[in-house]
């Protein structure tokens, strides 16, 4: 056998034993923040679990989750991958600038009627009270000229609100979106939308109102790396997580979250602020009931159905509304109609994004029981 | 346990080797057996006692036939090859065989096949046989003869070593310089082989729906692309992992995609399988020195054994007798034109007809295969976008894929412009070691994907 390897075995030999070492030497961490989840960790040996098969299969993965520099190499790989031409990874495209954008959901001909047809149902159910529709594109829909898809995210957006009763008021967040593309309107490496993005639609929501607030911008997080990027190991971009407060100081509210029992002064968690999930600083992530009382004259009363886009929003609505009770059909498993005419709602807001908006079915349910 | 896994590459295998150093040359064997088993007990912690026991009685029962003569040798000769047999179809095919007698009527437990078995079922099988027709003597030390039958690197998936191919360095091998760098070197490229392109291939795989041309061309090209480095991937890492030990196992892959017939394909594709049933069953039953219906039915008999070796759904079978078929036709009619025209179309008609029968291969159900075949011949539309789009996305794997079926990527340093040996030493390790930080990379960011060949 020719010697023309000098030296290899000899190298790539130490390496591993240098990286066994280091295995060796390094305490066992225990959670993941990039990953949002706990590390295992060694397992106990016992004869039983060791002819199941079990010890053999949580050792392993206790090595796989204890690897040092596990991240760093997963991020690596991502790199490598987008270098040879990737485009997608999983359900994430890489977008132009570094922004990661999700696969869309696209609803058949059968959903689209479906939710329709139970929304124009409530609508009619309750004539008396106001009903908006915030149906909010993702990046797929306003950068869908970046990533290479089969269908438009855009034009299920128009077909979908077609389908819908005149008596509906439909806030156009598809124009207004990309009418300020070139603007932050949505992170990067997360899938949801910005703080700037929600005041645009929510100025658009309240344009009939008199009174128009002023704000101040603050930052909340600079580093925070979302959800698309944690998926991937995507490590090239970060996001600024800003926080809009009101400049006038007469607005007072308090927040109640009755299916948990707690209450607070602030929509803010300002303990989520610098965790690996920065935009829980919004109302600390999602609850299957919000209730906000407000100092608000007057006697409007509003209804949110909603998933994680409308909680950086709906602080730029408490000035207007005496009430806002706020329900994630995902989590909220009560009575619709109770709170309809126990807090005497004069307005409903149904506000999604559409990949949850077309995803998920629990707004169905909830409808459904609404309308027996 | 795996050998593309992190425990292995940098745990398992440190502390091996590195024990197997410091064990004094008396012991070295044993402790291989030890090692052995334990690896094997790790993967299959059911079924260990049955391997030890299976090798126990192996060892016997070949010294005791060594003893016999005459019609009672073959006698025993026969009851032991039949015994040894009879373990395999009971483990493999009990399932196939119930399914196709009674369909689903009736409830049975499937037995899990002890990981490995249809390969060191056929090492002890040509082990017999060789004892019987006094090519070998019966090995007299249990511990020897017990690390023949389970030396790790070979045990979950060959190559199937005779006897004779590795006596030699039971008795007595070294370490030698150039036996640990090519060893370590080819181990670290077949894992590669594994971990980036086989393990990526068999992701995209799992993504297509063929319902067109294009998705019926890419899911076959894939599965082309993905059990040739799964397979030649590990017979890299096994034998690469023998050398380090002082081994030298026998070639089992030699750039099967560059053949230039299906005959030759056979002589380059798994190799150490072709070459049992040319010699264990072929040759016994009269080889190509017989009529030619007689050769039909010799070389048909070895290729649908071949295709059931593989599974015990009937497609295997197919797969099988379609091969048959083709050296049939090739053996009687093709053989000389095959020879007169030029070698890249040669090379294509063995790749093109490889690839097809790669559908019977994966396809276990009759229905999947009707899909696939009539999708690629038109059937249902020309192309469908996801299809094309996951071409697109993964066309650097398919490109390197290609090139890696070639020795392009080892003769690449031939043609370098550095004349001077330590410069060309320095850069093949610095591609090594990057080589070995992109696969740990890709081992710590993939999902389990078990080795296709470790079903049989």
């Amino acid at each position: 056998m020719k010697n023309k390897n000098l030296g290899m075995g000899i190298t790539l030999f130490a390496i591993l034993i240098s990286i066994f070492l280091v295995q060796i030497i390094i305490p066992d961490q225990e959670i993941s923040e990039k990953e949002q989840r706990a590390l295992a960790q060694k397992p106990d040996f016992s004869i039983s679990s060791y002819q199941e098969g079990k010890f053999q299969k949580n050792y392993e993965e206790y090595i796989e989750d204890q690897f040092p520099l596990r991240y760093k190499l997963m991020s690596l790989k991502t790199k490598l991958v987008k270098g040879l031409g990737v485009k997608k990874i999983q359900d994430v495209y890489f977008g132009e600038n570094g922004r990661l954008i999700q696969e869309p959901v696209y609803p058949t001909e059968e959903v689209m009627n479906l939710k329709a047809n139970l929304i124009n149902a409530f609508q009619e159910q309750n004539p008396d009270i106001i009903m908006n529709m915030m149906l909010i594109p993702n990046k797929a829909g306003i950068y869908a000229e970046e990533i290479d898809t089969e269908y438009q995210q855009l034009d299920f957006y128009d077909t979908f609100l077609s389908k819908l009763t005149d008596k509906m008021i439909k806030i156009n967040a598809k124009d207004i979106l990309l009418a300020h593309k070139e603007e932050k309107i949505f992170y990067d490496t997360d899938h949801h939308w910005t703080t700037l993005s929600a005041k645009y639609l929510a100025d658009e929501f309240l344009k009939d109102q008199e009174t128009k607030y002023e704000y101040d911008v603050y930052v909340s997080n600079n580093h925070f790396i979302g959800t698309l990027a944690n998926k991937i190991s995507y490590e090239e971009v970060e996001d600024v997580v800003e926080i809009y407060l009101p400049k006038t100081e007469d607005i007072v509210y308090y927040v109640t979250y009755p299916e948990e029992g707690k209450s607070a002064t602030t929509v803010y968690d300002l303990e989520k602020q610098y965790s690996s999930n920065a935009y829980e600083v919004f109302f600390g992530g999602n609850h299957a009931r919000i209730d906000i009382a407000t100092n608000v004259s007057g006697d409007k009363r509003l209804l949110i159905f909603k998933d994680s886009y409308a909680n950086c929003l709906i602080p730029f609505l408490i000035p207007y509304y005496s009430e806002i009770v706020v329900i994630d059909p995902r989590y909220y498993y009560g009575d619709i109609m109770e709170i309809i005419n126990g807090k005497k709602i004069t307005d409903v807001l149904f506000l999604y994004n559409m990949n949850t908006f077309f995803g998920d079915t629990s707004l169905e349910t909830i409808l459904n029981q609404s309308n027996e | 346990m795996n050998f593309n896994s992190i425990l292995f590459l940098f745990t398992i295998l440190p502390i091996i080797f590195l024990l197997y150093l410091c064990i004094p040359k008396k012991l070295k064997n044993a402790y291989l057996v030890i090692v052995s088993l334990l690896f094997y007990s790790w993967g299959d912690p059911k079924n260990i006692l049955f391997f030890v026991t299976l090798i126990i009685y192996n060892y016997f029962s070949n010294r005791y036939i060594d003893c016999k003569k005459g019609k009672d040798r073959k006698l025993y000769f026969i009851m032991n090859l039949l015994i040894n047999l009879f373990i395999l179809i009971y483990y493999k095919y009990y399932s196939g065989i119930l399914d196709f007698i009674v369909k689903d009527t009736i409830h049975y437990q499937i037995l899990p096949v002890p990981i490995g078995l249809s390969f060191y079922i056929f090492s002890l099988i040509s082990y017999n046989v060789d004892v019987y027709t006094k090519k070998i003597e019966a090995e007299k030390n249990l511990i020897d003869f017990s690390l023949y039958v389970s030396f790790f690197p070979k045990l979950l998936m060959g190559p199937i070593t005779r006897y004779d191919e590795i006596k030699e360095k039971i008795k007595k091998r070294s370490i030698t310089k150039p036996l640990f760098n090519n060893g370590m070197k080819r181990f670290i490229i077949g894992l590669a082989m594994k971990v980036i392109l086989a393990n990526t291939f068999a992701s995209i795989l799992s993504q297509i729906q063929v319902i067109s041309v294009t998705s019926a061309l890419l899911s076959v090209f894939t599965f082309t692309l993905q059990i040739y480095f799964d397979f030649c991937g590990y017979s890299h890492m096994a034998i690469g992992l023998g050398n380090m030990f002082g081994f030298i196992l026998p070639e089992n892959f030699k750039y099967p995609y560059l053949a230039t017939s299906i005959s030759d394909f056979w002589r380059r594709w798994h190799m150490t399988l072709g070459s049992f049933f040319k010699d264990y069953v072929y040759i016994p039953l009269g080889g190509n020195r017989v009529g030619k219906i007689r050769l039909v039915m010799n070389l048909m008999v070895v290729w649908v054994l071949t295709g059931m070796w593989h599974g015990a759904t009937l497609n295997f079978m197919l797969w099988g007798a379609y091969f048959g078929v083709l050296i049939v036709l090739e053996k009687l009619f093709f053989r000389k034109i095959l020879e007169k025209i030029p070698k890249i179309f040669s090379i294509l008609y063995s790749f093109l007809l490889v690839s097809f029968g790669w559908i019977f291969f994966y396809c276990t159900d009759f229905a999947s295969i009707s899909n696939h075949i009539s999708c690629l011949f038109g059937g249902n539309g020309f192309s469908d976008f996801e299809s094309l789009f996951l071409f697109r996305n993964n066309w650097c794997y398919y490109l390197i894929g290609i090139i890696a079926c070639t020795p392009i990527f080892k003769n690449l340093y031939k043609v370098l412009y550095f004349k001077n040996q330590l410069v060309i030493n320095v850069l093949n390790i610095a591609v090594m070691i990057i080589i070995l930080v992109i696969t740990s990379s890709y081992l710590v960011s993939d999902t389990f994907v078990s080795f296709l060949y470790s079903n049989f």
